[in-house]
């Protein structure tokens, strides 16, 4: 490639990066505004450095309270998606039966459902079961999901038969094989399932607010809604405030673990 | 074992603890409260300063009725509280109060869902109806009963950026619609569009409607046809607004893009309520002053209300529905009004005489927009307590609206298409 050429590319590259980081760089600029700057332009794009907004944000709501719940929420339905739909494609792949057809076809349609749609259903389950305004209402209804069955699947099919023959060969259990052969095999498709589960779950809202009350058991975009007040208006600064200290956890997580989720993203093709 | 196999054995192990563990907690038994207190569950919308605010006047009832105790449960807004409302009156267990719409209180006594306050009010720990406002009560009143307070409640006025106006040679703010347009389009120059449109409620275009002399739904709480006519005040006030954004002096807004429009200069006036005011002072802060008058007039100079009723659940039980009456009773008082709409900074007081309290009276005398308002509050209609109107003003009717003003349909054309909706919607209701 020329020197023009790479030049083009860097230059188009810079401008992508730009428009990229730019929504958050205001983000975080109005963060640092007063109310009135942040609504001039281009004022709020060059703060003048008031940490006044953190503070206030941090004191109108139990933060650290609302980010151990989400934590916590999308960890453990993150776990039980990995379990179930571990399981569930196993069977589906080596134990073919006559019904797998049909049972494929129902795990694909629980992905078509509208969310809206089962909403009351659901609620009444959580109500008979005792679970309302908990963590297991949060979780449990997450915990099997029908993209993360299709996902694995796909994944599973494409391992070599050799490595099925050879362990029955051995008289290696269903479970030993899923264990000590599958899974290992799978990592980048459970790092794909485990971003995209804990990414569905972090970004929950309408759920929780209905089957909580109060911060004790809410996640932390519950908290976030409640300090946009849409009936009359919004505290940008305070809410962009509160933004940047509630997105913190995930960027240091990505920051970990930037490297598989890039992996597993360019191998199975999905975009964020 | 290898590494991968520890951490799926940990995973597992984690992940079946947690559950035995949540199950557990589950499981475990909830203490009783004491039998002389009572608790009562009020889910409500008030966020931001308002919730601070109103957690000012639920202290000030803690104060004197320490054996009532409020679990507030704020909820963000209408399209929250709405769902929310409804799966839990599905699934048996609703609030003991909530803040409602009139609208959506129309369905909850359809099904029988909420108490009737009437024989606690005429009871003697019950209270006069006679200071309230009788427009803002007759909202909350289905088949003869009042099941709904008021409480919650502004009126739409006109915030003006008085040193644009002083700029474009404007001396007072404009009373007629005629002004209206014209001080717009004086003031529309270096790419600024005077007027922007918020959408998100169709109070703003209701305010509209009234001053041209029209009501969308008729007393008996079916559509009204003449206010859909094509010289009908509906068309009338759509033509108003298409032409503004013809000529340029007008736009329409996303969201509550007019505020920030309002805030940083790029528009002069806004049409909001008081409970605006707030947020409006604190993005506007030293920029410029904001000017407060009632909106233009046209046919008379009504405007529309808008605001949040309380309502009791008939699924609470006795003790927690006598704990909500003595609450709404005080959130409506004399004093509590007066606490809130000090407090609030932006709602306005439900009922006359708060304006005699002498505390009030000096706090209105310093606070423009809440002054003007209630100045206005007595010709605001609240929005239609028709179960129909809900679904149909956000949906149905802003849609027309927002096809005349992208050059769609003409405003005639549209308010035909949303009368025949608006018969459909009052049909299935």
């Amino acid at each position: 490639m020329t020197r023009s050429g790479k030049l083009i590319i860097y230059i188009i590259l810079s401008l992508v990066l730009l428009g990229a980081v730019f929504p958050v760089w205001w983000i975080f600029a109005t963060s640092l505004e007063s109310s009135a700057r942040a609504y001039s332009f281009p004022g709020a794009l060059w703060p003048n450095g008031t940490w006044h907004n953190y503070q206030a944000a941090w004191q109108a709501g139990p933060w650290v309270h609302y980010l151990m719940n989400s934590v916590g929420i999308g960890v453990i339905t993150t776990l039980f998606v990995l379990i179930t739909a571990s399981l569930a494609a196993y069977g589906l792949v080596f134990l073919p039966s006559r019904a797998t057809g049909i049972i494929f076809v129902v795990i694909l349609a629980t992905m078509m459902v509208p969310f809206y749609s089962i909403i009351i259903p659901d609620y009444l389950i959580i109500k008979h079961l005792g679970w309302f305004n908990s963590y297991a209402a949060q979780i449990i209804p997450f915990a099997a999901n029908g993209f993360s069955v299709f996902l694995l699947m796909q994944f599973m099919r494409s391992l070599p038969k050799e490595l099925w023959d050879a362990a029955r060969i051995d008289g290696t259990s269903n479970f030993r094989y899923l264990w000590s052969v599958v899974l290992p095999n799978l990592k980048p498709a459970l790092a794909t399932v485990s971003i995209y589960v804990f990414l569905l779950s972090w970004n929950a809202f309408l759920w929780p607010l209905i089957v909580t009350q109060g911060p004790a058991k809410q996640p932390i975009q519950v908290g976030l809604a409640n300090l946009l007040s849409t009936a009359n208006g919004t505290d940008w600064t305070m809410l962009s405030a509160a933004a940047a200290f509630t997105a913190l956890p995930v960027l240091i997580l990505y920051a970990f673990a930037q490297r598989s989720i890039v992996e597993s993203v360019s191998r199975t093709g999905i975009k964020g | 074992m290898n590494s991968t196999t520890k951490l799926m054995s940990v995973a597992l192990s984690a992940s079946m603890m947690a559950l035995v563990l949540s199950s557990a907690a589950l499981a475990a038994p909830r203490p009783e409260a004491a039998p002389h207190k009572v608790t009562i569950t009020f889910w409500n919308e008030m966020t931001g300063p308002y919730e601070v605010a109103l957690n000012r006047v639920m202290a000030a009832f803690g104060k004197t009725h320490p054996n009532i105790h409020i679990q507030d449960v704020v909820v963000p807004n209408d399209a929250a509280l709405e769902p929310k409302l409804l799966a839990s009156l599905v699934g048996g267990n609703p609030p003991t109060i909530s803040q409602m719409n009139p609208n959506w209180a129309a369905g909850f006594v359809k099904t029988k869902s909420l108490v009737n306050l009437t024989p606690f009010i005429h009871s003697r720990a019950g209270f006069s109806l006679k200071p309230f406002y009788t427009h803002l009560l007759n909202a909350g009143q289905f088949n003869g009963g009042q099941y709904a307070m008021p409480f919650n409640v502004s009126a739409a006025i006109m915030y003006y950026n008085a040193a644009q106006f002083r700029q474009a040679g404007i001396k007072s703010p404009p009373t007629t619609w005629a002004a209206f347009a014209a001080d717009a389009k004086k003031l529309s120059t270096h790419g600024r569009h005077a007027f922007a449109i918020t959408l998100v409620h169709t109070y703003p275009f209701r305010a509209f409607v009234a001053q041209g002399g029209g009501s969308f739904v008729k007393p008996n709480l079916q559509p009204n046809p003449s206010v859909f006519r094509p010289i009908g005040a509906a068309a009338k006030a759509l033509t108003l607004w298409s032409n503004m954004v013809k000529n340029g002096s007008a736009i329409l807004t996303q969201g509550y893009g007019s505020q920030t429009d309002f805030a940083n200069g790029s528009s002069s006036i806004l049409e909001g309520t008081s409970a605006f005011y707030p947020y409006l002072a604190q993005a506007v802060g030293k920029k410029f002053p904001i000017g407060v008058a009632p909106l233009p007039g046209n046919v008379n100079h009504d405007t529309a209300s808008f605001g949040g009723y309380l309502g009791i659940f008939s699924k609470s039980t006795p003790a927690q529905k006598q704990a909500a009456e003595t609450f709404i009773k005080f959130l409506t008082s004399r004093e509590g009004q007066t606490i809130w709409m000090q407090d609030s900074h932006g709602y306005l007081p439900i009922r006359g005489d708060v304006q005699t309290v002498p505390s009030a009276k000096r706090y209105l005398a310093t606070h423009a927009a809440q002054r003007v308002a209630l100045s206005v509050l007595g010709r605001a209609p609240m929005s239609p307590r028709a179960s129909w109107w809900a679904q149909f003003s956000s949906q149905d009717l802003t849609n027309d609206i927002i096809a005349v003003l992208d050059k769609k349909m003409t405003p005639v054309q549209a308010m035909r298409n949303a009368y025949h909706q608006a018969q459909q919607a009052y049909a299935s209701s």
